[in-house]
């Protein structure tokens, strides 16, 4: 079913968590320089479950097809 | 009874499937991709349990420091181990959700019966594979499940002496103890792809992998728990020393658990007994077509002059129950008399479920006792299962 009108918003929220993911790339880096690796392995996941929302929200708001 | 819990829970599972079809698109509904979803924590196991095996040494001395050197001075040693733990217990959830959601909704008895059984097998070896590899640790945890183990074993009668010492590769825990573990860790799980052959040789489109968005939030989720709760080893195995307690991964140590409110030989004998319901439940529900009011309509048959060798009913079936052999002669409609290939319905496979009919835009294929009030029987009762109970 069409849900035009939620469209906008599901894609306000796609940027904002995309936001979160770059922070997160921030995170992989200073983990690494750092020898902190398991903020850097934690930001690692945290950043591909953000990518599974986002594709998620991508389809909601009818941006990509079916797999 | 029986039945009409299941009917229930049939209801039960549906009406979730509705839910978070709701929420989620209709492709990336989890439920239906739980046996995806179990190779696709096998196959994570499998990769990190390759990179694990490289650091491992598997001996009386070695193997806990290996495993110490592996989580404490491998650059991201840690997280691979912590990824193929909770791999681990993220594939047994996904291989129970797959096995409650195909017998609530009735697809495990009669045509489905091998995929059942193979799956039990599926699950007994993954849970022995789960179990030895808490063995390979070899810390405390590790000393006392082997001495529990072996308690057990010991209590069958006749045979126990020697599972014992199959199982510890000798009459007590020597310098080959470790690497029997390892075989016992490593064989079942290479066992569990031959098994895996069995599940899916009589489905023709088994759905084997999940969609994209699962893989990436299953493994974002594999490194989140492998970094907040890294996977740890208790104090080194000492020889002669019989510890007291351990941590228990409820998915894989249940049996453990029960081993010490009840003698362990009790314990195992609940799990055999619960292994053995597993294997015949497909057979406790044994109904004929004249017990569930329809009748048997006969396997499918070609209707030879009229099949253009198109292939589509053979790839429709679900039961592989379609060969296409070289015509040996012409069809007799215009459309079937330049045919290369004819359909050929393998009986012993066909459940009469009429699918092929439906495939078939050439009316070459027929259910030859199927009327039209079987045809509206089996949509009420299809009907009556979707619907909410009670209603
Ligand atoms: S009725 Fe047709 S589709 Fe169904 S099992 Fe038999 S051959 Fe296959
Ligand atoms: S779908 Fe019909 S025409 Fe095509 S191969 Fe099957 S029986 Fe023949």
């Amino acid at each position: 079913m069409r849900e035009p009108e939620r469209g906008g918003w599901y894609l306000a929220v796609a940027g904002f968590l995309a936001v979160l993911a770059l922070a997160c790339v921030g995170l992989m880096v200073y983990g690494e320089w750092f020898d902190r690796r398991l903020v850097a392995s934690g930001a690692v996941g945290v950043l591909l479950v953000l990518y599974a929302v986002i594709v998620v929200l991508f389809r909601k708001a009818h941006l990509t097809a079916e797999d | 009874m029986y039945r009409r819990l299941l009917l229930s829970l049939q209801s039960a599972t549906l009406r979730l499937d509705t839910w978070i079809n709701r929420v989620l698109p209709q492709d990336f509904n989890p439920l239906y991709y739980t046996g995806g979803l179990s190779n696709l924590f096998l196959t994570i196991l499998v990769v990190s349990g390759i990179l694990i095996f490289l650091y491992y040494e598997p001996s009386l001395e070695g193997a806990y420091a290996s495993v110490e050197f592996l989580t404490r001075d491998v650059p991201y040693g840690v997280v691979f181990r912590g990824i193929h733990r909770y791999a681990a217990d993220a594939y047994l959830v996904a291989i129970l959700l797959h096995l409650f959601r195909n017998w609530f909704t009735d697809r495990y008895r009669e045509a489905r019966d091998s995929q059942w059984l193979s799956g039990m097998f599926l699950l007994v070896v993954s849970g022995f594979a789960g179990f030895t590899g808490y063995l390979l640790v070899w810390d405390e945890r590790s000393q006392l499940l082997t001495s529990l183990t072996v308690q057990a074993l010991r209590s069958v009668p006749l045979v126990g002496d020697r599972l014992a010492r199959v199982f510890l590769g000798g009459p007590g825990v020597s310098d080959t103890t470790l690497p029997r573990f390892l075989f016992l860790h490593v064989g079942p799980a290479m066992t569990l792809y031959v098994l895996l052959w069995w599940h899916y040789v009589r489905l023709r489109h088994p759905k084997i992998w999940p969609p994209s968005v699962w893989v990436l939030f299953s493994l974002g989720l594999l490194f989140i728990l492998a970094s907040a709760l890294p996977a740890t080893s208790g104090r080194p195995a000492q020889p002669g020393a019989s510890p007291e307690g351990f941590a228990v991964d409820w998915f894989f140590l249940w049996p453990y658990v029960l081993a010490r409110w009840l003698a362990p030989g009790w314990a195992l004998a609940l799990v055999v007994a619960l292994v053995a319901y597993g294997m015949v439940v497909p057979y406790t529900l044994r109904e004929t077509p004249e017990q569930r009011g329809v009748r048997a309509l006969g396997q499918a048959v070609v209707v030879e002059e009229n099949c253009t060798g198109c292939e589509l009913c053979y790839y429709d079936c679900p039961y592989n129950a379609i060969y296409m052999v070289p015509s040996p002669y012409p069809g007799k409609s215009r459309a079937a008399a330049n045919r290369k290939l004819l359909a050929v319905v393998v009986d012993s496979r066909c459940v009469e479920c009429g699918i092929c009919i439906g495939a078939c835009p050439f009316e070459a294929l027929e259910l030859p006792r199927m009327l039209d009030k079987d045809v509206q029987q089996r949509i009420q009762r299809g009907a009556r299962a979707a619907a909410p109970v009670g209603s």
